[in-house]
């Protein structure tokens, strides 16, 4: 306790009266967290937003459409078509238990949408209510997608993407309640879609897309054939993509009898594309941990350098000190704490001035397109905490090392050195 | 209080060996007031700095209150420097970045007093080196004589029975250099113990025993008659 009191009185002492050198190092440190920091949220933050616009289209899913046989199967002629129809996605939530979801869309591209004298050419879906969920289509608040009610009764109720919404009743703050024509048949806005990011489409984004409920576009174009099959796995079955587009492959070769080694059916696997994307940024962040690890360890080399010319300086000091009876423990453990203070203050200016400036970019809103791209700067908790190991153990090597040759020696040849 | 034995300090640089203190055999008591003298390079310093615990000899044995010296641990080396010996040097060795009361209350810091306690000594011991109006200037803002006694009175601040001053008049003019000669007559008429390097044999013949040295040994320890 009395050589705990003693160490901190003289510690508070001489730092106060080196108060100069203290700053500068401490300002070289912030400096070096600052760059660091700024490195690794910027990563963050765009590693944040790239997944956001990632998952735009939707997660964890796959997309299957039709085609035609390249063999002949069992006596059957190759070139045939195989499409699938509504009653597939019964058929085949059945036969695959093992999948979370099954659906299916229907595309009608070129058709004439109408809300009083605005008129615009656009694709209709006709869509089943679990793609809400499924492919991130969400309504704004007031408003909803497509239920089971709207299937079952065939309503004539429509879902507008944002932008086709903005284009058709620009006036209109609330588009829900509103009448929409199309091919000249009314039908009623049931909800506007949440703007989102989105980076992969098959057709338009979805923001320009005019969603029906599946019974209701079957009834207007008596339309035998699915477009698409979307189907999902559960969340925790991902790694097994591939096993299950082939058993999806299998079952749909048994029911229209064709060679399943023949690549009739054309799948996209999103899950793929995620992991690709996620490979990307996890290397993005390497790549920019290790810029910042190097500009931090510039940073170090100053302090150390800075601790050592320090040392040197204060050989003579130390030589006094121990002349008047100071114990070489204390002497170590004054400069190990100095050195220590100062990292550690500096780390956590840095860090605390680095949330500032990310809180601050926080106010201002995503709307441009160089933010949509990179996200808002997010400072993590583990980059910091990394962050203060390191800088803590660059200061306790560069304040103990030098002190420890400095207090190893006699105070004679301490007080003699030039 | 203090004996030594066939103490030697044998310097090696690169292949070249050199004996600044050659089998030494000196003994001071308590109250002995001593000048050692002698040509430059004749091993003074060499001597006063094992004396004082800050160097060790390479051979002999140095015994402190009939303690040999070399038992002692690094710690207790220390703790000796702070309690029993003032040391007082010819290139003042004061913190430069300090005032003077900060200077001398580095010895009452180590050993650990309150803050009370040291501002009180701190402010006798300037009072009793006559510099109470200089408290707070810093080395470089003081006069060479201002700074010997700044450094006297740091070698005074855990009241030490034992003195060391190597040259402390060296860098001084006669008469400032008088001033503090004075003050360490008074030092030994308060019952310590002092050795006092000198050149200048005015100051040396004022005291009451002289130790002559030459190329690393003692060749004449006489006391005056008083
Ligand atoms: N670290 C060292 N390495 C080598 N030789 C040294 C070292 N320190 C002192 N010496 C030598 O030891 C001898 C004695 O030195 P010391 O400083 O004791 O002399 P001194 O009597 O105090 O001289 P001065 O009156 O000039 O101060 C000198 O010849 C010096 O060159
Ligand atoms: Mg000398």
């Amino acid at each position: 306790m009395r050589k705990l009191s003693i160490l901190w009185n003289v510690f508070v002492r001489d730092f106060r009266k080196q108060a100069g050198r203290m700053t500068l190092t401490i300002i070289g440190l912030v400096w070096g967290t600052i760059s660091i920091m700024l490195l690794l949220s910027f990563g963050e933050g765009m590693h944040h937003q790239m997944m956001i616009n990632n998952k735009g289209m939707g997660e964890n899913m796959a997309i299957v459409w039709g085609g035609r046989t390249n063999k002949s199967y069992k006596g059957l002629p190759s070139g045939r078509r195989i499409w699938f129809h509504p009653g597939d996605i019964e058929y085949f939530g059945k036969k695959l238990p093992e999948l979370r979801v099954v659906t299916g869309e229907y595309m009608r591209w070129g058709q004439k949408l109408n809300y009083g004298d605005t008129y615009l050419n656009k694709m209709i879906n006709g869509l089943y209510p679990v793609y809400e969920e499924l492919r991130a289509h969400f309504p704004q608040e007031g408003g909803r997608f497509i239920n089971d009610l709207d299937m079952k009764l065939k309503r004539r109720v429509i879902f507008l993407g944002d932008k086709v919404a903005e284009e058709l009743m620009p006036d209109i703050k609330n588009p829900v309640g509103e009448l929409v024509n199309i091919n000249g048949m009314p039908f009623t806005v049931i909800g506007v879609q949440e703007p989102k990011q989105q980076m992969n489409s098959y057709g338009p984004q979805d923001a320009n897309k005019v969603s029906i409920p599946a019974t209701t576009y079957q009834l207007m174009w008596n339309e035998p054939y699915l477009d698409n099959i979307l189907w999902a796995p559960y969340d925790k079955d991902i790694d097994q993509m591939d096993e299950f587009i082939e058993r999806f492959n299998e079952v749909a070769a048994a029911k229209y009898k064709y060679d399943p080694d023949d690549k009739v059916l054309g799948t996209w696997n999103v899950v793929e594309g995620q992991k690709i994307m996620n490979n990307i940024l996890i290397g993005m962040k390497w790549f920019l941990g290790f810029v910042g690890f190097m500009t931090l360890a510039i940073a170090g080399v100053g302090v150390a350098n800075i601790m050592y010319v320090s040392v040197k300086e204060r050989t003579r000091e130390i030589g006094i000190k121990m002349a008047m009876g100071a114990r070489r423990s204390l002497v170590l453990w004054q400069f190990v704490c100095e050195a220590l203070f100062i990292t550690f203050t500096g780390g956590a200016i840095g860090i605390l001035l680095i949330y500032c400036l990310t809180e601050t970019l926080k106010i201002l809103p995503i709307d441009n397109d160089v933010l949509n791209m990179m996200g808002y700067p997010t400072v993590s908790f583990i980059d910091g905490s990394i962050i203060i190991v390191i800088l803590g153990i660059i200061g306790l090597l560069s304040g103990y090392f030098p002190a420890r040759k400095a207090a190893s020696v006699t105070p004679v040849e301490s007080l003699r050195y030039e | 209080m203090i004996k030594l034995q066939n103490i030697s300090k044998q310097y090696i640089t690169g292949s070249v060996k050199f004996d600044a203190l050659l089998e030494i055999n000196l003994e001071i008591k308590e109250r002995d007031f001593c000048a050692v003298v002698g040509p430059s390079g004749s091993g003074k310093s060499t001597l006063m700095n094992i004396i004082g615990c800050l160097d060790i000899p390479t051979g002999g044995e140095y015994y402190l209150d009939n303690k040999p010296v070399s038992s002692l641990s690094a710690d207790e080396l220390a703790d000796i420097r702070n309690r029993k010996i003032g040391f007082v040097f010819q290139a003042f060795n004061l913190l430069p970045y300090a005032t003077a009361e900060e200077n001398i209350e580095v010895p009452l810091l180590f050993a650990g007093h309150s803050r009370k306690k040291r501002l009180e000594r701190v402010k006798y011991l300037l009072e009793k080196v006559g510099l109470q109006d200089k408290a707070l200037n810093k080395p470089t803002e003081m006069s060479g004589g201002e700074m010997q006694r700044v450094a006297i009175a740091r070698a005074l601040a855990n009241d030490p029975p034992l003195i060391l001053a190597d040259e402390p008049t060296g860098n001084l003019d006669s008469k400032t250099g008088e001033s503090i000669v004075r003050l360490f007559h008074e030092l030994s008429a308060e019952g310590r113990t002092l050795l006092v390097i000198t050149h200048d044999p005015n100051i040396a013949s004022q005291m009451p025993r002289i130790i002559h040295m030459q190329d690393g040994r003692i060749v004449n320890s006489h006391a005056h008659a008083a």
